[in-house]
């Protein structure tokens, strides 16, 4: 690098500094939304995929005219006897509909006596009791709407058959997993089937561990062939389904953001094709003083990569304070949708190269381009006619 | 090197220790993954809770591409958290909403 020609390109700059920190501000800003967006998708799907080895391997769901219907319960046992399955839990859960808030909860079980005493403690606060009798722990979106509607200690759950079931709150989970639990009511088995009138000898769906990893696509296959009316869904579907859904909308973002991408080139484009005649005469001065054109290049290189660099760093640094020290305004609304039960979570901190890398792609070599082809055409005229 | 260079060595300066002490709070800003883990371990239900405001939307890993309405994970017009522009607040405000009088 010349350090004598990068000197001259900063004083090149200074001298229409307004102009040279238009252009950075709003270089800086575009790559700062463009790169929030992605990052904030990117830390959800991080979030999520690091959750899915905790989930079960396979789940099996009954299905009839296209929906879901509870399974029997002896398919439990048929499946538990398939080699390589290490274990097979009936699962019972559903969604109960809040009328007063108008939100969706899900109403988890699980079995009693089960070994979750450990992590029961470990994950919520306020502990009660949960073996003793009719208690629920619930997500911090649950807990907030149950405390908007006065319903401090207790919830009263009004079954399909018009019962009412009076629910203690035994604690709430930890705020940390508010993304994942945050419309979530965990309670005993029994208990949710009361909740969501399902017969006993009846499961939701089954969840399925299988030692192997490498033998679940065999296991699933056995599976399709011993039910066919049913729908299997793998931890590798899921995994699927999480990058679609956070790619869709990151996506869909981006593609509408490409229209201001654009104009923001051709503008640029414009400005610099138009290029003053006070501007062109400083490059017919260099050349008549026996600058190449090569050296003009380099120097005009070296003006508008420090921009470049600097609008690109502000943009980067802006992103990361955008969802990380102010919580991600406007943005979270793009991606947690506007029900009633929002998760208040804070996003895990993902530092993304690879973004940051396709993003320096994309715009360095546009506004370089931009910003040095005209240059090129005034350097390469002959001096003498652009001094006249 | 020449005075007049001097600004751009202080926003450098500026630049570097203001990315440095953002990078320095955000690393220490990191969420217990234990917590998280066990939490999904014991509801061994996917997907996060962004979105609850129509029928299975909230676990729609669940579904398939060929899904009836209601279950399935891409039926976008049907499912309002796909758009980025919001329905009318009161489209779950039911009985809240009292009507005016003149």
């Amino acid at each position: 690098m010349n350090r004598k020609l990068l000197e001259y390109a900063l004083l090149f700059l200074m001298r229409r500094v307004w102009k040279n920190f238009a252009v950075f501000s709003v270089l800086a800003f575009i790559s700062m939304v463009t790169l929030a967006v992605l990052l904030y998708a990117s830390a959800i799907k991080k979030e999520l995929i690091s959750t899915l080895d905790r989930l079960p391997d396979i789940y099996l769901q009954k299905m009839e005219a296209g929906r879901m219907v509870p399974v029997e319960e002896d398919r439990v046992y048929e499946i538990g006897a398939i080699p390589g399955i290490s274990d097979v839990i009936g699962r019972v859960w559903g969604y109960y509909y809040f009328r007063n808030a108008g939100v969706n909860f899900t109403v988890v079980g699980v079995e009693e006596g089960y070994a979750y005493s450990r992590v029961l403690e470990e994950i919520s606060k306020e502990f009660l009791d949960f073996e003793d009798s009719d208690v629920m722990i619930v997500g911090e979106g649950v807990y907030r709407i149950l405390r908007q509607n006065y319903y401090k200690e207790y919830f009263n759950f009004i079954t399909p058959a018009g019962e009412f079931v009076k629910v203690k709150l035994a604690g709430t989970f930890s705020k940390e997993a508010s993304l994942e639990s945050s419309d979530t009511i965990l309670m005993r088995n029994e208990l949710a089937r009361r909740v969501l009138n399902l017969p006993a000898g009846k499961f939701t769906d089954i969840s399925i561990y299988v030692s192997n990893p490498i033998e679940i696509p065999t296991v699933t296959s056995k599976l399709r062939t011993l039910y066919p009316d049913s729908r299997i869904i793998t931890r590798a579907d899921l995994e699927t389904s999480y990058k679609n859904m956070f790619d869709y909308k990151s996506g869909l973002f981006l593609a509408m953001s490409m229209g201001t991408f654009m104009a923001f080139f051709i503008l640029l484009y414009e400005k610099a094709s138009a290029m003053g005649r006070e501007q062109k005469r400083e490059i017919g001065v260099l050349k008549a003083l026996g600058w190449s054109s090569y050296d003009i290049m380099k120097m005009k290189f070296y003006e508008n990569g420090v921009i470049l660099f600097f609008a690109l760093f502000w943009g980067i640094v802006g992103a990361y304070a955008w969802i990380y020290v102010f919580d991600a305004p406007f943005i979270e609304e793009l991606f947690r949708g506007y029900s009633v039960l929002k998760p208040e979570f804070k996003p895990m901190v993902v530092f993304d190269f690879a973004t940051v890398a396709i993003l320096f792609l994309v715009i360095a070599p546009l506004y370089l381009a931009a910003a040095l082809i005209p240059v090129w055409k005034a350097a390469v005229t002959d001096p003498e006619e652009v001094l006249r | 090197m020449n005075r007049r260079v001097l600004p751009f060595l202080l926003f450098l300066l500026f630049s570097l220790f203001t990315g440095a002490a953002l990078f320095l709070k955000i690393a220490a800003v990191e969420k217990d993954r234990a917590a998280i883990a066990e939490a999904v371990f014991l509801i061994k239900m996917p997907d996060g809770s962004l979105a609850t405001e129509a029928h299975c939307i909230r676990h729609r890993s669940f579904g398939d591409l060929f899904q009836i309405f209601g279950a399935g994970p891409s039926l976008p017009p049907y499912f309002p958290s796909d758009f980025i522009y919001s329905p009318p607040r009161y489209i779950n405000a039911g009985a809240l909403i009292e009507p005016q009088t003149p």
